[in-house]
């Protein structure tokens, strides 16, 4: 992405473009077969390469490609009409194709999933759900993270305490116990938090979220994508 | 739905407690490989969502807190883990819709909505598969089943009973989680009444 003429990347570098790329690489996964599928599945690891690398780290793991052989094997073995058959099991030839055309589709979707959760921030999420009707979760997921190592350091205390109470004997009342321990320690917080806010005047109505803008330097890629995306689909049809 | 500040701050402490509970639990049992995970962890955070909307009785507090929670999962070890948090929020959605549609806050409907929250799980995986592998992964999945219990001699209505049976635990589980939420959701405000009259702490 470094060699790239700078135009370029600021073209490809916006959350817009991610959000093309995404919903691009969506619909071509889904709608096309066969051939036109390994070319769909090209064009996206080739998308995904220049606007979010981030996507192809799944790629990298070897739960992804184990996951994706056991699919194609299964296919392969549980398919109808084996070419050989071993008691229940065979090889088949349009199972294989089923389980590869599964895999294909699926390395297009996670790597667009994961291209898109890597390249937008947490906040524009939160600002994009506040949009939705979920008013004033930007602040709760600020004061979530913030919560997070206090709330565990009080969860092993509160269960350590209960342990050496011999509280875990009768298992029910000790869940019990658990949850109203751990909830009220939170409900603690959340006051002390509520406290701090009103204290600095804060109001989750005054928080100013940046909207989602589509700059004019995305449009020729976004016309490209449709215009790709238009074509594979009626090819793929 | 509108939350106010305070509202909007236990929301944020209680989605952080589940969030904690799926990043520090979830992450030990993975290394474990305990089965069930997804009903495990599902079964905690739905009751602490549950004793959040006994906190905050208003639509939308429980969806609120899964989302919280879904949010800090993406911090877990391993990076984005996409299909818990959609689990999280899903789980959430089911509990929020039956509460606000039971209407008044009552025993038996954060049983319902703990019982069907928690039957979440074992549907998600086939609907998350579905998404990402097509529908050839329920024609492959019809194929195993039905030579497995060939294999073994069995037929292919035993499996759907397995499925059957663990649904109903599923449900008994969430359930419990509901009454358990219930109970506990009251003696927390109990103990909130008594710490606000001055008579004892919060906690």
């Amino acid at each position: 992405m470094k060699t790239m003429p700078r135009r370029l990347r600021a073209t490809l570098g916006g959350v817009d473009a991610s959000v093309s790329c995404f919903a691009f690489s969506l619909v071509i996964g889904i709608c096309c077969r066969d051939w036109w599928l390994l070319l769909a599945l090209g064009l996206a690891l080739t998308l995904a390469a220049l606007v979010y690398p981030a996507g192809l780290r799944p790629l990298t793991r070897l739960r992804t490609w184990v996951l994706l052989t056991i699919i194609v094997l299964s296919s392969t073995l549980v398919g109808d009409d084996p070419l050989w058959s071993f008691g229940p099991l065979g090889i088949s030839p349009s199972g294989a194709l089923r389980g590869a055309n599964m895999a294909m589709r699926a390395v297009i979707i996670i790597v667009a999933v994961t291209g898109l959760v890597s390249s937008v921030p947490i906040d524009r999420i939160g600002g994009f759900l506040e949009r939705l009707g979920l008013r004033g979760l930007g602040f709760a997921v600020g004061v979530a993270f913030n919560l997070l190592p206090l709330i565990e350091r009080s969860l092993v205390t509160s269960w350590q305490a209960l342990r050496l109470r011999a509280g875990l004997r009768r298992p029910l009342t000790a869940a019990r116990l658990m949850l109203v321990v751990a909830v009220s320690d939170c409900l603690r917080c959340a006051d002390e938090v509520t406290l701090a806010a009103e204290a600095r005047a804060f109001s989750p109505d005054a928080v100013k979220r940046p909207p989602f803008t589509w700059r004019a330097r995305t449009v020729p890629l976004v016309a490209t994508l449709v215009a790709t995306a238009g074509v594979l689909v009626w090819f793929a049809a | 739905m509108r939350l106010g500040l305070k509202d909007l701050s236990i929301v944020a402490a209680l989605g952080a407690l589940w969030g904690s509970v799926e990043i520090g639990l979830g992450s030990l049992l993975h290394v474990w490989n305990v089965p069930f995970i997804g009903a495990i962890l599902g079964t905690i955070g739905i009751a602490i969502a549950l004793v959040g909307r006994v906190v905050v009785p208003k639509p939308g507090a429980t969806v609120s807190i899964a989302v919280v929670a879904a949010l800090l999962k993406a911090l877990s070890v391993g990076g984005v883990v996409l299909s818990p948090m959609i689990a999280i929020v899903m789980e959430g959605l089911i509990a929020d819709a039956v509460l606000t549609l039971g209407g008044r806050p009552r025993r038996g409907t954060f049983v319902v909505a703990g019982a069907l929250a928690v039957v979440w799980n074992l549907v998600h995986p086939l609907l998350v598969q579905g998404l990402i592998f097509g529908t050839g992964i329920i024609t492959m999945y019809t194929s195993v089943i039905e030579k497995g219990a060939a294999l073994f001699g069995l037929s292919a209505s035993s499996v759907v009973l397995v499925f059957v049976g663990l649904a109903a635990l599923y449900l008994a589980v969430g359930g419990g989680a509901g009454l358990l939420a219930w109970e506990a959701g009251r003696s927390v405000l109990a103990r909130r009444a008594v710490g606000a009259d001055g008579q004892g702490g919060a906690a």
